[in-house]
This record gives structure tokens, C-alpha cells and sequence, in this order.
């Protein structure tokens, strides 16, 4: 191939130019957005949370309806605890396992802050972030443990870093046990040209124009509504747990099939200093280990189960200030297949047997 | 890149070597930046062959034993490395059988692209004894070794496809063209890397990873999952070379493409005419032609079925196998070359057997359709069916795999396929559907750039419009950007 020519030699430079005019406008225009927007709080943090939003109208509806994946549920958490006016007496973390809790089925004034998907670090942070904001008097704290919270790669890395914030350990804490960063929000200067950061920058520029719509989610069919959700009287609505997807109980149960099921001695030591430290503020503990559908317990092998809870039971009952209830066991708390929405989830009248059932 | 850019061109401007020199110096530090304990071994490897070459290079001593000497060493060193555990691993089972002591493991971390590198070596070594190296110069020599675009995952470079340009003068002053088709190309094999390659990883992971124990995956699942890593593999490899051509475009020096669409091939021969071209040249020159002319004598004047075992089966299994185990040290990769040595062989003897079907399909229409679909369609399942083995973590895994893929009974079974992939279902569809689309029906990298440019063909990349387009493809692999985006072959 020849390439030497004058004319193909301007052609060529012209090409080089405009390419790296279009690279470089290119990167300034995400790293605009991202500085500007500011989805996560690193560069201005002033421009607009989606999440302080939704946490105001929790806050003014006592009940909304959110589509999931549509916002930072650790950043909702964070603004709804910082905001809220109620003064709960007693409050709950844990994962989505004791997301059902409700003030009524305890008959007390409870905050429910249990997260899906929670790692151990959640509910530090999520503890930590209730004890640090002076309106909260909590005399009681119930952790809700599934058997795959503190295994050995139980992680949800990106949703936990979103706390970092607000505890600062997360990075040392994630280099320790997985080896591995909070994606961008660690690395404030080649996150300002990250993608995902952009998708989310876009995203608040949506969400603050349409935000109006929040309350029902609208990307789902008016007869898909009806039959999931439950409306409420000033129109916003709530997932109705009772028609669950089936599908969603198969999802469930291929989705743990990978992790290491055997127990973080690390994850297991930081919760027993987690609530070694409530304890010194005077809170009384309940950790609620959730049991699995029977379905899920005869598929898996579940001796590793029996031995993670043993060893849980053993190392937190000497805990003070510190009860625990249930088990990963279906059998052992009684809990029928049709006490569960799905395999991972109990309903509440198998976690009212579980929470009856004192292992110390 | 911009100061080593910077820096050659400068530095050439006074004296060559000390430019080649320069690249030199860039490509060890590239090479030791990731891991400077492989560095004192490369380094190594280069002096003692450089040494053998130099005695091969003396016309007066041409001695054979000599270059199957050296030959024998770098085979050697690439076999410790490479291989030694797998041997002590496969002398263990043995052991145990018989109830004796396990041998312990030894610590050796793979030095990264020892095969390429030896690969290219023992084939300097081969053109000098051949007389085929017309000049041998120290700097040039650490050049043609370690240039680092080509370093790590290849292409494995032939002496004359290299060394004649590091002595021509044209390639020591900046040349807009080149490096303008420097910047299309690398930005084409980076956009494969990353917005195709990686996409696809997580989807090609899930198959292999989630189904090594008893869990059989479904009929849907097995093949998206394999089809998936086959594309992955693909995109992964020939981006690495197309970015490992355009990095050189910048340094004036063009080295061959290592792929020509393998995915448009109606057999498999063609197919490994088409894919990782420079392993196949190389193996065809050093391997093949040598191992089937020694065969051939022993099926002289024997039966045809004899004959043929010995010019064409023979040959053609023992070059897969050592193929297979090039990739690297396990079963897995044994029983893929011997999959596609059966394969070539079935080819072969297709063609030999049935040679009219060939001037048919050229002439009548049933039969061009029949090549154009069926051919394809049987070659691109069987390489799909031998990545499986290539990519599963052990034999046991893609067993387990293949075992769905022919569970014709859960073809329809569309719920479990979902399985543990949320997003699964349409967007692993549509890329699936993006790579076919790609690879079939669109021009590879090299007509983009080269041939349609110069025969003016519709896909072709020029203009302003060439120039923004190219500016935001490499903006979005620049914003895709990961510390983990490593490539496939690294490990080979």
C-alpha cells in the first residue's frame, strides 16, 4: 500500500483533527454531566438526589410505590432517616428477608430499614447511621440474617459503596475481604469520565423532569398494576407480595448456586463488634436468622447451613444484651411451603414462628 | 504511548538504532510494568538465542544439531514453565493409582506471552539456518522479540515480515496516513475489545462458571452460553490484533492481521486459514509440511487407506494436539486439538471423496445455497462445540455443558433458560443477533481500512463523517474503561 502522497497527507491530518476533536469534546461533555449532575455526591453534591425526593414523598405519603433499580435504595435509606420525623422505638436492618416486619405485626413503633440484597457492611452503616442522628432514641435493634449474608462472597459492592460516606471503613473493608474498590466512587478523578456515572447523571436529569410521575411506577401496564400492586387511597401504590411471580421463585433459587456457602469468619466478627458496640449504647439486639422454603433446603446440601448457624449461635450468644431467633431450618421453626412467597422468603406468619423460636 | 511515540521519532531523527533502540527500551518496560519478574527471563531467551542465531548465521556453520539444539532449549524452557505442573499433576493421578507419594507442585507463575515469544524465536532461528536472514543486528533482534503491540497475544511474527521494515529509513519520519489508520484500526480492535468482547464475558461466564457441578444448564442456556463465549473469544483475540496492528501503524511498522472473518468460513480448513492466521501459518511451515513428509515415506507405495492414514490422519492429529497444548497445559485443550484435527481430517477426506460436490456447489444454485448455509452453519457449530471443551474450567465442565446443548427436550423450555439472567433474554439475544449480523455479513478490519478504502467500496471508513465516528467509538471505549478488562489470550 502506498501512503505517501501531499494530498492524501492533508486528508489524513484533517482525519486526525477531527477525531480528536470529537474524542476530546466528547469526554468534556460526560465530564460536565457527571461534575454538574453529580449523581452520587462526590464533586458538588448540590444539584438534585432523586432520593431525597422520594424520601420527602415517603415522608408526605406514608406509602409510595418504587420501581426497583430506579433508585439508590442505600442513598433513599440514608436521605429517609436523615429527614424522617418519626420516632421509632424499635428499628430494623437486615436484608429483604426482614423487609416485611411492620409496625403492626410487632404491635410497636418500628422503622423498617431492612435492605434487599444487604451485606454485612449495610447493616453497620445503616446502624451506624441511626445511632449518629440525634432525634433516634432506640432501645431495640432486630438484624434479619439470611444464610447467605455472611458467606464468603456475599456481595453487593456497588449498592454498599453508595454508603461510603458515611462509613468510612468500606474501602479498607472491601480491599480486606474481596480485594477489590468501590468502582468509581473511590476514584473521584477517572469515575468523572465513567459511564456508568453518566447513565446515572442522565438518569437524574430525567427523574427531575419527570418526577411527577413517581408515586405509581409507569412503566408497567395498567393490568399489571392492578393485579402486583396494591393502591392506596392518595394514589400511590405497593407491591402486593401475595402474587408474587412464579418465576421469580426459580430465579431465586439458581441465583445462589454459585456462592461459597461457608462462612466469613471476618463478616461474622464484624457483626459481633456491631452489636458489642449497640450494646454499649444500651440497645438490646434480636438477631432473626430467616429460614429457607423446605423446597430450597431439600435441593440444597444442607449441612454447611446447620454448621453456619451453629457457629453464628455460638459466637453472638456470648454477646451481651443480645437474644437470637429462628433458623435458616424451615422444619426447625415449623414453617410449612406455603409460608413462603418464594424460596429465599418467608411470609409473615412463618417469621412470627420464627421469631418465636429462642436459640438462647 | 504519547512519550514512547514522542520519543521515537525524535530520537530517530539523528540516529535509527537509537530509535529502535528507544522501542526497545519501551517495549521491556511495557513488558516488566506487568510483571517485572517475567522480565530477566525474556530477557534470557533473548540473549541465548540471539547467541544460536548468531552461530546459524555464520554461512560456514549451517549445523544442523545445533539449531535442533536450540530449538530443543526454548522447547524446553516453555515446557518448565508451561507445562511442568501439568506433567507433575498427570504423574500424581499415576502415582496414586499405585499407591505411591504425591510429587509437590512447583511455584511457577507463567512469564506472559512465553509462547508467542518462543514461538517467534524458534522461527528466527529456522530462517537463519535456512539462510533467509540477510542481516543480523542485536537492537533490531530485541525489537523483533519484544515490539510490544505484537508482545503479549501475538501475532507470532516471521523475520521477514518485520525486520526488513526496522531497517527501512521511510519508517523513522512521522506518516499521517499511517498513523490516521493507526487510530481507525486501534479503535476498531479496542471497540471489539470492549463493547462487544467484555459485554458478552458475563453472559459466556455465567454458562461456564455456574454449571460445573451437577447442574445440567437447558438446551436454550447451553447454546446462548457457548455461542456467547465462542463470539467473546473472537472479539477478544482479533480486537487484541487489530489494536496490536494499529499501535504499530503508529511506529510506521505494519504488522499482518491476524483474522480475515473466520466466522464467514464454509469449512474448517478455511476456518484455520482465517483465524489466528499467524499460529496457522507458523504451524504449517514448522510443523505440518515437516511432520507430513516424514509420514508420506512410510505410506508409500501402500493401499490408499494406508497412504492416507499416514499422509493425511497422522500427520494432521499429532499437529492439532501439539496445537491444543500450545494454548495451554490441560486436557481441555488436548481434546480441543484433537477435535479439530478430526475435523480437518473429516474435511480433507470430504473433499477428496466427494470432489465433484465442490465444482457443483460453483455451477448449480441448490447446491451454492446448501455450501453457503449448511457448510456454514456445520462449521460454525463444530467450532462452537470444541470452545466449549477450550473454555470449560475442566473435562467434567463441558461435558456437563454439551450434555444440555444435545438435551433436545428442554429446547423449549423458555422459563429455565431465563435462570439467574436478568437481563438474559432480549439484550443477550440482540448482541448475539449485533455478532452474527458483524461477522457474517460485514467487513472485517482490515477491508475496512485497506482493501474497500483502495476499491472504494461502500463500507469504508473516510471522510469527516469516518473521523467523528471513529472520535466517538473511541470515546465510548475510553468511558468503558475498566482495571480489569484483561484479554484471553494473555494466558496463552
Amino acid at each position: 500500500m502506498n501512503f505517501k502522497s501531499p494530498n492524501r497527507d492533508m486528508r489524513s491530518c484533517k482525519f486526525i483533527l477531527l477525531f480528536a476533536t470529537t474524542f476530546i469534546l466528547s469526554l468534556s461533555i460526560v465530564f460536565l454531566a457527571n461534575f454538574i449532575l453529580d449523581p452520587n455526591g462526590q464533586y458538588l453534591n448540590k444539584f438534585y438526589f432523586y432520593e431525597s425526593y422520594l424520601a420527602d414523598q415517603l415522608i408526605k405519603y406514608k406509602n409510595i410505590a418504587l420501581s426497583p433499580g430506579s433508585y439508590n435504595d442505600r442513598k433513599f435509606i440514608e436521605f429517609y432517616t436523615v429527614k424522617s420525623k418519626y420516632k421509632p422505638n424499635l428499628i430494623i436492618v437486615g436484608s429483604s428477608v426482614s423487609q416485611e416486619i411492620s409496625s403492626e405485626f410487632l404491635s410497636t413503633r418500628l422503622l423498617n430499614l431492612s435492605l434487599a440484597g444487604s451485606t454485612i457492611e449495610d447493616i453497620i452503616a445503616i446502624s451506624t447511621l441511626v445511632l449518629n442522628e440525634n432525634n433516634y432514641k432506640i432501645n431495640n435493634i432486630i438484624i434479619g440474617i439470611d444464610y447467605k449474608m455472611l458467606t464468603q462472597d456475599s456481595e453487593i459492592i456497588s449498592k454498599y459503596c453508595s454508603l461510603k460516606n458515611i462509613f468510612p471503613d468500606v474501602d479498607k473493608n472491601l480491599k480486606i475481604n474481596l480485594g477489590r474498590d468501590c468502582d468509581f466512587q473511590v476514584n473521584k478523578i477517572t469515575g468523572i469520565f465513567s459511564i456508568s456515572l453518566l447513565k446515572q447523571s442522565v438518569g437524574q436529569i430525567i427523574k427531575y423532569l419527570y418526577h411527577n410521575t413517581v408515586g405509581i411506577p409507569h412503566d408497567i401496564s395498567a393490568e399489571r398494576l392492578k393485579k402486583y400492586y396494591i393502591i392506596n387511597k392518595d394514589g400511590s401504590a405497593v407491591f402486593d407480595l401475595v402474587h408474587h411471580d412464579n418465576l421469580a421463585v426459580n430465579n431465586f433459587d439458581r441465583n445462589y448456586i454459585s456462592s461459597s456457602h461457608f462462612i466469613s469468619e471476618f463478616k461474622l466478627e464484624q457483626l459481633r463488634i456491631l452489636i458489642n458496640y449497640l450494646s454499649s449504647k444500651e440497645i438490646t439486639t434480636t438477631v432473626y436468622l430467616a429460614p429457607i422454603s423446605p423446597s430450597l433446603w431439600s435441593k440444597r446440601s444442607n449441612n454447611y447451613l446447620l454448621l453456619n448457624e451453629k457457629k453464628i449461635i455460638a459466637k453472638l450468644s456470648k454477646t451481651p444484651n443480645t437474644k437470637i431467633f429462628g433458623s435458616f431450618n424451615p422444619e426447625a421453626v415449623n414453617c410449612s411451603p406455603k409460608e413462603f412467597h418464594d424460596t429465599g422468603h418467608a411470609k409473615l406468619d412463618c417469621i412470627k414462628k420464627a421469631l418465636s423460636k429462642n436459640n438462647i | 504511548m504519547p512519550v514512547v511515540f514522542a520519543g521515537f521519532f525524535l530520537i530517530s531523527i539523528k540516529n535509527h538504532q537509537r530509535g529502535i533502540a528507544w522501542l526497545g527500551f519501551a517495549s521491556f518496560f511495557f513488558y516488566g510494568y506487568l510483571n517485572i519478574y517475567a522480565l530477566p527471563i525474556i530477557g534470557l531467551s533473548i540473549l541465548v538465542n540471539y547467541w544460536f542465531s548468531k552461530q546459524l548465521y555464520k554461512p560456514a556453520n549451517k549445523n544442523r544439531q545445533l539449531l535442533l539444539f536450540s530449538i530443543v532449549i526454548n522447547l524446553l524452557a516453555l515446557g518448565y514453565f508451561k507445562y511442568a505442573n501439568f506433567f507433575i499433576a498427570n504423574t500424581n493421578t499415576l502415582r496414586s493409582l499405585i499407591g505411591m507419594n504425591s510429587i509437590e507442585y512447583l511455584n511457577i507463575a507463567l512469564p506472559i506471552g512465553i509462547s508467542f515469544y518462543t514461538f517467534s524465536q524458534i522461527a528466527f532461528l529456522i530462517d537463519t539456518y535456512q539462510g533467509k536472514v540477510k542481516e543480523l543486528n542485536f537492537l533490531n533482534y530485541i525489537l523483533f522479540v519484544t515490539f510490544f503491540p505484537h508482545l503479549l497475544a501475538g501475532p507470532i511474527l516471521h523475520y521477514k515480515q518485520i525486520m526488513p521494515q526496522f531497517l527501512d529509513p521511510k519508517n523513522f519520519s512521522i506518516d499521517s496516513e499511517k498513523i490516521k489508520l493507526g487510530i481507525i484500526i486501534f479503535t476498531i480492535g479496542l471497540a471489539k475489545k470492549l463493547l462487544i468482547a467484555d459485554a458478552l464475558g458475563d453472559y459466556a461466564n455465567f454458562l461456564f462458571d455456574q454449571h460445573e457441578d451437577d447442574l445440567t444448564p437447558t438446551f436454550l442456556t447451553a447454546w446462548i452460553g457457548s455461542i456467547t463465549y465462542t463470539f467473546q473469544l473472537y472479539f477478544d483475540f482479533s480486537g487484541y490484533s487489530d489494536m496490536a496492528v494499529g499501535l504499530s501503524l503508529f511506529f510506521g511498522i505494519l504488522i499482518p492481521f491476524n483474522f480475515n472473518s473466520p466466522f464467514k468460513s464454509t469449512s474448517i480448513i478455511d476456518f484455520w486459514q482465517k483465524w489466528h492466521i499467524s499460529l496457522t501459518k507458523y504451524v504449517n511451515e514448522y510443523l505440518y509440511t515437516p511432520i507430513t513428509l516424514k509420514f508420506m515415506r512410510f505410506g508409500q507405495e501402500k493401499p490408499q487407506p494406508i497412504e492416507t492414514i499416514y499422509s493425511l490422519i497422522v500427520p494432521t492429529m499429532v499437529v492439532f494436539l501439539i496445537l491444543g497444548l500450545w494454548h495451554g497445559a490441560s486436557w481441555n485443550f488436548v481434546i480441543f486439538g484433537a477435535m479439530h484435527g478430526l475435523f480437518i481430517v473429516i474435511n480433507h477426506l470430504w473433499r477428496k471423496f466427494f470432489p465433484n460436490f465442490n465444482k457443483a456447489c460453483k455451477q448449480k444454485q441448490p447446491y451454492k445455497i446448501t455450501k453457503k448455509v449448511g457448510f456454514w452453519a456445520l462449521t460454525f457449530i463444530s467450532v462452537n462445540l470444541s470452545f466449549v471443551m477450550f473454555r470449560a474450567k475442566d473435562i467434567a465442565t463441558a461435558m456437563n455443558i454439551y450434555k444440555g446443548m444435545f438435551d433436545v427436550e428442554t429446547a423449549f423450555n423458555f422459563s429455565e433458560m431465563t435462570i439467574n439472567t436478568n437481563q438474559l433474554n432480549l439484550q443477550i439475544l440482540l448482541l448475539i443477533t449485533i455478532c452474527f449480523i458483524l461477522v457474517i455479513y460485514m467487513p472485517n478490519t482490515s477491508e475496512l481500512t485497506f482493501k474497500n478504502q483502495l476499491a472504494k467500496k461502500k463500507f469504508s471508513i473516510k471522510g469527516s463523517a469516518g473521523a467523528i465516528i471513529i472520535g466517538l467509538l473511541f470515546s465510548a471505549c475510553v468511558l468503558m474503561l475498566k482495571n480489569n478488562n484483561l484479554f484471553l489470550y494473555y494466558k496463552f
